[in-house]
């Protein structure tokens, strides 16, 4: 008997390109706008802090030490009479900075190595995957710290250590997604038509396999930005005077009784953004996968 | 019977044969650790005045292996490990070992405290979470979990610090001092996992009651709060036991800036110490000790999963 | 099954165990209301087995769990209709009185023995969970009991299987543990949802004659729901024929079958593959299923694709008609004044 899957509830019309049903949704997620205003609002301070910032970050008045906030200075000033809120803008290059160069680079690394572990298999495979068990191995945090204690801070040596670190969760996502792609209909279709290698894997595989890579890269961005926090908390990132979230904190940590406010901002700055970053990520998941709604 | 017990031993076997690489990994990177931090690799050992002897100095480097090729030393260096010798402190120039093992038990008795908080709390709610699915609940917890996860944690010490010990004088300020000193680090390390198991015990508790099982449960003349109790729980719980495992050895490993902030002695604030001193013989065995630590924990979790999900006995036969 | 039938006395009116009057079972989405059940009526006869025919989205599925009350409640509701049961009517029951006729009296069957069972407790003690809740007998006995359900309904060494997990068997096994589940408390009526659809074709047949076995020794009735025409032809006394929610032709499966009265059922009869027929092409039945969202109220759902269709069949929503003893169908064709309808 011939029995035909009836479309119940889904408008079979148009398929619509994948972007535009992710943005849809995703405009319906009131929190994750509010999250994706925050995310742009750091951006945007981070990129014209030499602009809007009030003051000279690094410029000493030490007649207004540990002062709270006033008209002048909106936040309040540090120990040696540093505004405060133009320390925070310019932290904010910082650790976007950290949070972008990190992301993108281990972006680049584990999209490239996960699918082509993922595509050839085999010995390619399992020699790309064996090293990335390794380094999955380590909590991530300790390894940074370790990494980044020896071979000395600042913000290169930061950099760096976070990337390596970060590169193999990318590529065992994207592993794991290639292997899901690769037997579908309009990969063998291209093969079958001569496409080569490449082609398919920048036409195809890459397109289709990107999703949970960009949520992970989105929640990446906020592990960076609070790794990079914490190393300079310890003195590992960048070095005094330049202002860095993490190193204000620190700072904050020896007045705290006295200027609590010095202590409370930075570390509600690297947390709201932080968040941000991770909330975006979640709401793009949801978005990706809305079975999950009910 | 006989059966199921031969692949759980088999899978255990392979499971540790896996660890083998792991280990070199580990030990491989702690090694070059050690021979490009800056300094005379001496000192770590014998001291400032020790090296400047040139009898023992001498004798040291035999047994260092000095001078010989880089495998060697490799060799030399995992053998010293086996035996338990990590170096000396450059600061306090006792065994690396001895420092560790009096600070082990307090990081042991933190983490405890702290993962017993975050499952007392998060499991429960998460479930209450998962039963009551509407709108309200579905963002606060997102959005607070989320939160939870993203406060670095050494700032969120020294708020709760200044809050409860300071102006509340409810706790002592920090260090080891008594019963109630363990109780404002274990929730700062706890917010963050509470908030995440809550989110997580929720999400498996939505996707089971969606399953066809719970139907077949409930078709059988059962109540909702049996259904939920025998049946969705049971296999809710599964993939948030793997969590509670790795989030462990991740505490084990990353609770150094808690301890800092509150002062707690413990081998996180061990480590940290040793960084802002450069006292690398510490750093670097606290880094052996740490990842073989979190290995063998996620090793012990998988076990775990394993005793309680029968499917996964069998996959290793296939 | 070994066993004298046995001959339950229900003293029913008409001998009805069950009485569908107009229910009316909608779901309630982000994109629209879906008419799951449209109004339908039917009755289910003690020691009968009932067939319930329609393709995908024709609502038989919906039926059926709206008479056990297991409705995915946030999009799904009964909005209208009763479902008579022993002179009670379950749309109207408070929850904890369902519970104890869910299981005991009325008890369902799935389409996918292997997500249907808890993949993580034995079969056994599943089977004896049933068994507990509506006797109250111990866990030990209770275990032992099912072991000889597990044996009734063919399980060979039911006390070895008993202690396996729902992965460890064969699909035709997984099923009889469901069908063990469904009757161990001798249930007065079982509804099968598909039961045979993911199975080998010959572990159907085993499963479908277990089922009429059941009927046979214990009286119990079967609401069989299915698209395969096949196996109702096979076991079904009677069979409804759904589409689109409503209700197109009931009868006796012999008259049904032989005799179909609605466009539709001829269609389906029509578009099922035959060895022994010359055609070359396979019949199937033009246009699509509606979108359930858009379903006008008052037309009979099947006349964009009806050979016959007139223009009263976009305007009116065809009553159900007598065709012969027992055998109804909803069509204006057999309406007094068909020919000279527009």
């Amino acid at each position: 008997m011939f029995s035909r899957e009836p479309k119940l509830v889904e408008d079979s019309e148009s398929a619509r390109p994948l972007r535009y049903e992710v943005l849809a949704i995703l405009s319906r997620d009131r929190i994750a706008l509010v999250a994706l205003l925050v995310v742009i609002a750091a951006t945007v301070v981070a990129l014209l802090a030499p602009y809007i910032a009030p003051f000279d970050p690094t410029q000493q008045q030490l007649a207004g030490s540990l002062k709270g906030p006033s008209s002048i200075h909106l936040l309040g000033q540090d120990e040696l009479g540093r505004d405060l809120l133009s320390r925070l803008m310019y932290g904010a290059r910082v650790s976007l900075l950290v949070g972008a160069s990190v992301v993108g680079v281990s972006l680049l690394i584990g999209v490239f190595l996960g699918a082509l572990a993922g595509y050839y298999g085999g010995k390619v495979d399992s020699a790309i995957m064996r090293i990335v068990d390794v380094f999955l191995s380590f909590p991530g945090i300790i390894l940074a710290v370790g990494a980044v204690a020896v071979v000395g801070p600042g913000l290169e040596n930061v950099i760096i250590a976070l990337i390596l670190i970060n590169w193999p969760g990318y590529t065992r996502v994207m592993r794991g997604e290639t292997l899901r792609v690769k037997e579908n209909v309009y990969v063998l279709a291209s093969r079958g038509m001569g496409a080569s290698d490449s082609w398919i894997m920048r036409k195809h595989i890459i397109p289709s396999a990107i999703s949970p890579v960009v949520v992970l890269a989105t929640i990446g961005f906020g592990w960076a930005v609070l790794a990079e926090a914490g190393l300079s908390f310890l003195g590992l990132g960048v070095q005094p005077p330049a202002p860095s979230w993490g190193g204000m904190v620190s700072e904050g940590l020896e007045y705290v009784l006295i200027a609590p406010l010095m202590a409370l901002f930075p570390g509600l700055t690297i947390a709201i953004t932080v968040w941000a970053f991770n909330m975006l990520g979640d709401g793009l998941r949801d978005a990706l996968d809305p079975s999950l709604r009910i | 019977m006989s059966e199921e017990r031969y692949s759980i031993s088999r899978y255990l076997l392979v499971r540790l044969l896996l660890l083998i690489p792991t280990f070199l990994g580990v030990s491989v990177i702690a090694f070059l650790i050690m021979k490009l931090t800056p300094g005379d690799p001496l000192i770590s050992v014998i001291g400032f005045g020790g090296s400047q002897n040139s009898v023992t100095a001498a004798a040291l480097r035999a047994e260092l292996g000095l001078g010989q090729p880089l495998y060697i030393q490799y060799l030399l260096f995992v053998w010293r490990i086996l035996q338990g010798n990590l170096g000396n402190s450059i600061a306090q120039q006792v065994p690396v070992l001895t420092l560790i093992g009096q600070a082990l038990p307090n990081t042991l008795l933190l983490i405890s405290v702290a993962m017993t908080f975050a499952v007392a709390i998060g499991i429960p709610v998460g479930i209450l979470a998962g039963v009551k699915r509407n709108r309200a609940t579905d963002q606060a917890v997102r959005v607070g979990s989320i939160l939870a996860a993203s406060l670095p944690d050494y700032w969120l010490g020294m708020m709760l610090l200044i809050l409860f010990a300071f102006y509340l004088r409810l706790f002592p300020v920090g260090g080891n001092i008594g019963p109630t000193s363990v109780v404002l680090p274990a929730l700062t390390l706890g917010i963050g996992l509470a908030g995440l198991l809550i989110r997580l015990t929720r999400s498996s508790m939505l996707d089971q009651i969606h399953e066809n099982y719970i139907r077949t449960a409930r078709a059988k003349g059962l109540s909702e709060w049996v259904v939920i109790r025998r049946h969705a729980l049971r296999n809710a719980i599964l993939p948030v036991i793997t969590v509670i495992g790795l989030q462990v050895g991740y505490l084990l490993a990353g609770d150094f800036f808690v301890e800092y902030v509150y002062a707690w002695p413990g081998i996180g604030r061990l480590v940290v110490s040793a960084i802002l001193v450069k006292d690398y013989p510490v750093v670097q065995g606290f880094l052996l000790l740490a990842a073989t630590a979190y290995v063998l924990i996620n090793l012990t979790v998988d076990l775990l999963y394993t005793a309680i999900d029968p499917r996964i006995r069998f996959q290793g036969r296939e | 099954m070994n066993g004298v039938l046995k001959v339950v006395d229900h003293n029913r009116p008409g001998g009805a165990l069950l009485s569908l009057e107009n229910l009316r079972t909608h779901l309630f989405t982000s994109k629209g209301v879906v008419k799951a059940v449209d109004g339908v009526s039917f009755e289910i006869k003690a020691h009968e087995i009932m067939g319930l025919v329609g393709e995908s989205g024709s609502g038989k599925t919906m039926t059926g769990l709206s008479i056990m009350r297991l409705l995915p409640s946030p999009p799904a509701r009964i909005v209208d209709g009763r479902i008579l049961f022993n002179g009670e009517d379950l749309t109207k029951m408070p929850d904890d009185e369902i519970r104890k006729i869910r299981g005991s009296k009325i008890s369902m069957v799935f389409q996918d023995p292997l997500t249907s069972l808890n993949p993580l407790i034995r079969v056994g003690k599943q089977v004896s969970e049933v068994i507990q809740i509506h006797s109250g007998l111990p866990s030990e006995p209770a275990l032992g009991k099912a072991i000889e359900i597990l044996e009734q309904v063919g399980i060979p060494e039911a006390g070895t299987v008993a202690s396996q997990y729902p992965f460890e068997l064969s699909g035709g096994m997984r099923q009889r543990v469901m069908i063990a589940m469904a009757v161990a408390s001798r249930p007065e009526l079982l509804i099968a949802d598909e039961p045979t659809t993911n199975l080998d074709t010959t572990i159907q047949a085993q499963v479908l004659s277990l089922l009429r076995q059941i009927r046979d020794s214990q009286g119990t009735s079967i609401l069989l729901i299915t698209h395969n025409l096949g196996i109702v032809a096979w076991i079904c006394d009677r069979v409804a024929v759904l589409y689109a929610g409503r209700l197109a032709e009931i009868g006796p499966t012999n008259a049904v079958l032989r005799n179909p009265s609605h466009p539709y059922t001829q269609a389906l009869l029509r578009s099922v593959p035959r060895t022994d027929s010359e055609r070359g092409k396979l019949e199937t039945i033009p246009g699509e299923v509606p979108r359930l969202t858009r379903l006008p109220i008052n037309d009979c759902h099947f006349h964009p694709r009806c050979p016959h269709a007139k223009s009263v069949c976009q305007s009116e929503q065809p009553d159900l008609i007598q065709i012969g003893k027992d055998h109804f169908a909803s069509c204006f064709i057999y309406s007094k004044d068909w020919e000279r309808t527009k």
